[in-house]
């Protein structure tokens, strides 16, 4: 068969068949490459996990997180996400505490810091960049070698799935018959190749992060009914494998002041309490509190 | 009703966490760790996703130097599946059962060795120990339950919460009593239901405070209510006790 004898809806079907084939190889050949990885680390660190999942951003906001609920740092919730800050408790708070990025975060907040401020600086601070090279090193989030093979596998698909489409163009333009819908097919297919041979994680990142999700899957079942004051590590697993959303307001209420994002804070100014969940911007000032209702048109 | 090895019906999760904690111990107590046992509704593979995981380490000697190598272990296991370990030594059992002779009832009907010998085996829970025991839990339950009552049923969620953490022992105790009085149920649950019955509370109650317990939520308007019956049918519980020979 001839591809370029086909004509119409007939050549559209081809292409996405070998676009999905063609992907579909590559993600296979990218996750055979990446399966031969050192062992995995045993699950005892909800830090790590919070970084492999989400990166050093949410690792330090998960250290933050458990932080507060073990009264180690203190919270001020300003009127708007700049206006959040934090400062320990105690001076002596960072000797309390085992793990590096908690002593990181606890040393920073000394003096009192801005939230936002302070989890762009803790990234790349030590014990975030730890993280990330023992994730590296596990072959759980891709080496310059895995990225080097992951580039090579990207610029190949992407290759054939331009050339294709290029010959079909240039062919059709010469019997002057339209391809507009080739065109759009062809960047969905650009877009799909590029994204999914170049994921964050390796297979063998994502295997371990299913794997913590499954063993993680009945504390999230009864996050309702954990308890806040640091007595268990439940709260720092919950928000390090599931996310800082799958912890209830009800159990740490400034969840949401700690999920927010810079981009968030910046763009809409908007009130902490209505940062994640709420579309209510910034025109609503100090007044959505009440649930939206005076934001009008 | 005591097995070796694998518990039957455990969720996968579960029965990995248990593989592992059980796999931690050894390493970190060596000689010293004699057996490693689970007891209670996992013991029976009837887990729900709110249950606890009990768990007994029977010690030869408790050296703090091999403890601390369980720490991270035990906290893991804690947040994946709610497991709530007893340390004890070996020559403390006796000691235990006496002191807590209502729990190691339900150890000698529920357990499943995972590790070890059965430091449980031909267990005996005395009458005396137990009837007294199980008098002590009731009252010190009402009491409880009456001052939460008075403290938190202002706050719905706050009396289920009460009530959530009431079930479990007041159906142990309803085990216990059955088990005294010579009729014995097959589970805790059924105990209550069945003591329920013989005093006319309607099943309504129970399956209500079921729901809370799984949920941790009270249909509104009902918490209160519903903390007020359970008062009086664990009282009701202590009054028969009161009455046992």
């Amino acid at each position: 068969m001839n591809p370029f004898e086909l004509v119409g809806l007939d050549f559209l079907i081809f292409y996405a068949a070998f676009a999905a084939g063609v992907i579909g190889l590559a993600v296979l050949y990218r996750r055979w490459g990446e399966a031969d990885s050192p062992m995995s680390p045993p699950v005892d660190d909800p830090y790590l996990i919070a970084t492999l999942r989400g990166g050093k951003e949410e690792a330090v906001r998960v250290a933050v997180m458990s932080l507060v609920d073990r009264g180690l740092l203190k919270l001020d919730v300003g009127s708007t996400l700049m206006g959040t800050s934090l400062q320990t408790t105690d001076p002596e708070a960072p000797g309390l505490v085992r793990r590096p990025i908690e002593k990181e975060v606890l040393h920073y907040f000394r003096k009192g810091e801005e939230l936002l401020k302070a989890v762009e600086e803790l990234q790349v601070g030590q014990a975030c960049r730890d993280y990330v090279g023992k994730l590296t090193g596990l072959g759980l989030l891709p080496d310059e070698e895995a990225q080097a093979r992951r580039t090579r596998i990207k610029v190949a698909v992407l290759t054939a799935l331009s050339v294709l489409a290029l010959l079909r163009i240039g062919q059709a333009v010469m019997n002057q018959r339209p391809f507009l819908y080739l065109v759009v097919l062809t960047g969905v297919s650009l877009y799909a190749a590029y994204r999914l041979s170049d994921p964050r994680l390796t297979a063998k990142g994502q295997e371990f992060l299913d794997g913590a999700k499954a063993l993680f899957s009945g504390l999230r079942e009864r996050a309702g009914s954990l308890r806040a004051g640091g007595r268990s590590s439940d709260l720092a697993w919950l928000a390090g494998v599931w996310g800082l959303a799958a912890v209830p307001a009800l159990v740490f209420p400034y969840r949401d002041a700690l999920a927010a994002k810079r981009a968030q804070a910046t763009s809409n100014g908007s009130s902490w309490w209505d940062s994640s969940s709420s579309s209510c911007g910034s025109s609503c000032g100090g007044g959505c509190g009440g649930g939206c209702g005076g934001c009008g048109e | 009703m005591c097995t070796a090895a694998q518990p039957a019906g455990l969720p996968p999760q579960v029965q990995k966490t248990l593989d592992e904690f059980v796999a931690a111990a050894k390493s970190a107590f060596g000689a010293n760790l004699r057996s490693i046992v689970l007891y209670g509704s996992a013991a029976e593979g009837r887990l729900r996703a709110t249950s606890d995981v009990n768990v007994a380490v029977v010690l030869r000697a408790f050296e703090p130097s091999q403890a601390d190598a369980l720490r991270e272990p035990l906290r893991v296991a804690g947040a994946a599946i709610a497991m709530r370990p007893m340390f004890l030594l070996e020559d403390e059992v006796p000691q235990a059962v006496m002191a807590f002779a209502q729990k190691f009832l339900d150890v000698s009907h529920r357990r499943r060795v995972l590790y070890g010998d059965d430091p449980f085996a031909g267990l005996e829970i005395p009458r005396d120990a137990l009837r007294a025991r199980l008098r002590q839990t009731l009252l010190n339950l009402v009491l409880r339950l009456r001052a939460g009552y008075i403290e938190r049923s202002l706050r719905e969620e706050q009396a289920a919460y009460l009530l959530a953490d009431a079930a479990g022992p007041t159906r142990a105790a309803a085990a216990a009593l059955l088990e005294l009085e010579g009729q014995p149920a097959a589970s805790p649950k059924e105990a209550l239901e069945k003591f329920a019955a013989s005093v006319a509370e309607p099943a309504e109650t129970l399956a209500r405070v079921s729901g809370i317990r799984e949920t941790r939520r009270a249909t509104p308007g009902t918490a209160g209510p519903t903390l007020l019956r359970w008062i009086e049918l664990v009282r009701k519980l202590h009054a028969r006790a009161c009455g046992l020979r």
